[in-house]
């Protein structure tokens, strides 16, 4: 598939595209973590699938056997329920394994690497340097304490 | 094109490189060395980028034959348990090591006498010491001295913070009663000869571009450049060349446009990595050597040594911040580093404590697996209520030598130059397996103790892409039938040829290599100072 038809798929299969992507990361409303079809992962699969062709060949399958399936439940997308939803997905996971697996992964790696993903986990939006994190050094007395036990029972290597 | 001949030729600009070229430069030999890859700069570093973690799956891969950049080479390990994983450029693999710097122990270096099984090594820790310390001055290592499991010492920095993660299983091994250590590291707790402290960034494997951790292009290579050592990239050695007198002439190299260059040298070091430099010998086959360069033993290639390695994870009641921090390196137990005639296995392993993964390689299955982690509401779960919560125990294995685990040539792959590429034959034996079953166990043990309330990742395979440490391929020995290089490093078949890099390991120990190899490169540049006058007799 070349890059002009992997956009044309990405633009007209955008909605099913993100049921399925809600599916493989759900929401946390709880925590105000977004889903990775609402957070707008589609776009980033959109853009790897233009730059590697075997990305692209594998979510063409997908995504057309998801579209078969759907009209083979005689269902409208809007209509399906979440049990349906996750049926559909586990039917991609059994019947496509190999291109399933493309697809988790380029969906976890496209939701997990940005960085308002890596903030609501507790981590730093920002890139790890310069900043970093902030992590207290231990005391001389904690860590000396924290080994008393240890240098109690004195050397335990041979020497040879 | 004809270069002028250099006193010292040394292959690759990596950890054993740039140490022995350190301790040769107070002879004023001419010294160049040839790297195959780049010389990077801080800005190269993808940690400074906003989505830094999608490198680690593409240009900063720890495996060459993911990255596929055309200074690295293919690796086949198709059918191989482990496949090796390294870095080709300035500093070679320490561009993204994680820095965690163990010593090997006494013992190490005498596993046949002491436990019947493999084979002792023609020198031993003492003798190793003295280099070990200046080898920690030079790569700027934080530690906390009076490590019980070893002879005293004492690293050049105090330590780096174990964090609340390594303090919480610090606990569980006290309450067993078991050893443990806060790790020494090569990572800066102060700013130090110009480099600034560690931050905790956490992404150690996608290179430090603060300089906090020891990739000796940070640490060793500033200091060779302004003592005079001559540094070329993108040269990749294609072979060593040796003349009628069974002597090591120089080499043939693939310059930056691919054009093969020839260098002439009175001596020739090697320091390609365990895997790097038995390709490079096998490539260089003569007259003389017709089944590679220094192997009339038969001995290149075989013996390959990694460290197989698992991991068990315990969940806990609180978040343990596992991603602040340097990756690999809060704490090691070597309760079980020695052998027990009580066991099943001879010889032990390491609990290490690293820190966690980031959530996108958490996602993907963790560090040095493939195998993402389920979708849906699964998912969430564990994003909700594992990860976070989440500490490792890693259990670092000794492999014991065997020569059917083994570098060959492979008959069609090449790199981009057509140089044959390495293939890897590799299993893992039984006693390995019984050492990572007890060592899963045990694991157990020690997050439980900790206050684990669920244990995560046992029965699991030994780790895929974690051939980190690869050792043993040209091995030490005084015996020429049975090994490479003698007691310190020169090729028993050619008197101008020196190893110096993790190949020339007689056994393995079940810590990271790196101290070891430098500690060897600097006493094997001692050597060839102390033997200058009938170097070659
Ligand atoms: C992800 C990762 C994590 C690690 N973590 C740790 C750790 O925490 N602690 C530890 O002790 N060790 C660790 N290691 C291992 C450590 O990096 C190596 O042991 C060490 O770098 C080996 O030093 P070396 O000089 O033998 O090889 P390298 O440092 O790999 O250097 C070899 C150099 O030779 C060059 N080269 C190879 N062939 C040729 C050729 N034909 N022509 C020209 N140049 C050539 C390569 O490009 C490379 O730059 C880790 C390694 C990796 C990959
Ligand atoms: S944790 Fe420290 S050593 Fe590791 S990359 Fe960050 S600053 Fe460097």
């Amino acid at each position: 598939m070349n890059a002009d038809a992997s956009t044309l798929l990405f633009s007209s299969d955008r909605a099913l595209i993100d049921v399925i992507l809600d599916q493989l990361i759900p929401a946390n409303p709880d925590k105000g973590i977004p889903a990775a079809g609402g957070l707008g992962i589609a776009d980033y699969l959109g853009d790897v699938a233009a730059r590697d062709p075997a990305v692209a060949k594998a979510l063409e399958t997908l995504f057309t056997g998801a579209r078969d399936w759907l009209s083979g439940s005689g269902q409208s997308l809007e209509a399906l329920a979440l049990a349906d939803q996750t049926a559909l997905v586990s039917w991609l996971q059994q019947t496509h394994a190999d291109h399933f697996e493309v697809l988790l992964s380029n969906t976890y790696m496209g939701y997990y690497s940005r960085p308002d993903t890596r903030e609501l986990l507790g981590l730093s939006a920002l890139p790890t340097q310069p900043n970093g994190y902030a992590v207290p050094l231990e005391s001389r007395e904690e860590i000396s304490a924290l080994t008393r036990t240890v240098r109690e029972r004195g050397p335990c290597y041979r020497s040879c | 094109m004809n270069e002028e001949p250099v006193d010292v030729l040394i292959i690759g600009a990596g950890a054993s490189g740039a140490a022995i070229a350190w301790s040769l430069t107070d002879t004023r030999m001419r010294i160049l060395c040839l790297e195959q890859g780049p010389h990077l700069h801080d800005a190269d570093f993808p940690s400074r980028n906003p989505d830094y973690e999608l490198s680690r799956y593409a240009e900063f891969s720890c495996d060459p034959n993911v990255r596929q950049l055309p200074q690295d080479y293919p690796i086949n390990s198709a059918g191989s348990k482990i496949t090796p994983v390294n870095f080709n450029a300035v500093g070679g693999s320490t561009i993204n090591f994680l820095g965690h710097w163990p010593r090997m122990r006494p013992s190490d270096f005498k596993t046949r006498s002491l436990d019947g099984v493999g084979t002792d090594w023609p020198l031993d820790y003492a003798t190793l010491a003295p280099f070990y310390d200046i080898n920690d001055r030079n790569m700027g290592v934080s530690g906390l001295g009076g490590n019980p499991a070893y002879p005293h010492y004492v690293p050049p920095l105090p330590p780096i913070p174990i964090g609340k993660l390594g303090k919480r299983l610090a606990g569980g091994f006290n309450k067993l009663g078991w050893h443990w250590w806060p790790s020494d590291v090569a990572i800066l707790s102060e700013d130090y000869d110009g480099r600034s402290k560690c931050v905790n960034a956490g992404t150690c494997d996608l290179g430090c571009a603060a300089g906090a951790k020891a990739s000796v292009s940070f640490s060793y290579w500033p200091m060779l450049q302004r003592m005079g050592v001559e540094l070329k990239t993108h040269c990749r050695v294609a072979e060593i060349t040796v003349g009628d007198d069974g002597m090591a002439s120089g080499v043939l190299y693939h310059d930056e446009n691919g054009q093969v260059q020839q260098q002439k040298a009175e001596i020739v070091v090697v320091a390609c990595n365990g895997v790097g430099t038995p390709r490079l010998l096998l490539n260089s086959t003569s007259k003389q050597f017709p089944d590679g360069l220094a192997n009339r033993s038969g001995m290149v290639g075989r013996n390959l040594m990694f460290h197989p390695l698992t991991g068990v994870t315990g969940v806990f009641d609180e978040p343990m911040e596992g991603f602040k921090g340097p990756m690999a390196c809060s704490i090691l137990s070597q309760e079980f580093y020695e052998t027990d005639p009580t066991r099943d296995f001879v010889r032990g392993y390491g609990l290490h404590s690293g820190r966690y993964v980031t959530p996108m390689t958490y996602a993907l299955g963790g560090y040095g697996v493939d195998n993402p982690v389920p979708w849906g509401t699964e998912h969430r779960h564990l994003f909700d209520n594992v990860y976070p919560y989440s500490a490792g125990l890693t259990v670092v294995t000794e492999d014991l030598a065997h020569e059917s685990n083994c570098v060959t040539l492979d008959p069609d792959l090449t790199d981009s130059d057509g140089i044959p590429a390495p293939k890897i034959h590799y299993q893992v034996c039984d006693n390995t397996r019984k050492m990572i079953a007890h060592g899963e166990d045990r694991a157990e043990e020690a997050l439980l103790a900790a206050g684990a309330r669920q244990i995560l990742g046992k029965g699991g395979d030994v780790w895929w892409r974690a051939g980190w440490h690869q050792m043993g391929t040209a091995r030490m020995g005084d015996d020429p039938e049975k090994s490479v290089v003698n007691a310190w490093g020169r090729s028993h078949d050619v008197k101008n040829l020196f190893i110096v890099d993790g190949s020339i390991f007689v056994t393995s120990g079940a810590v990271n290599p790196t101290s070891t190899i430098q500690a060897l490169a600097l006493y094997i540049g001692d050597n060839i100072k102390k033997n200058i006058a009938n170097l070659f007799d």
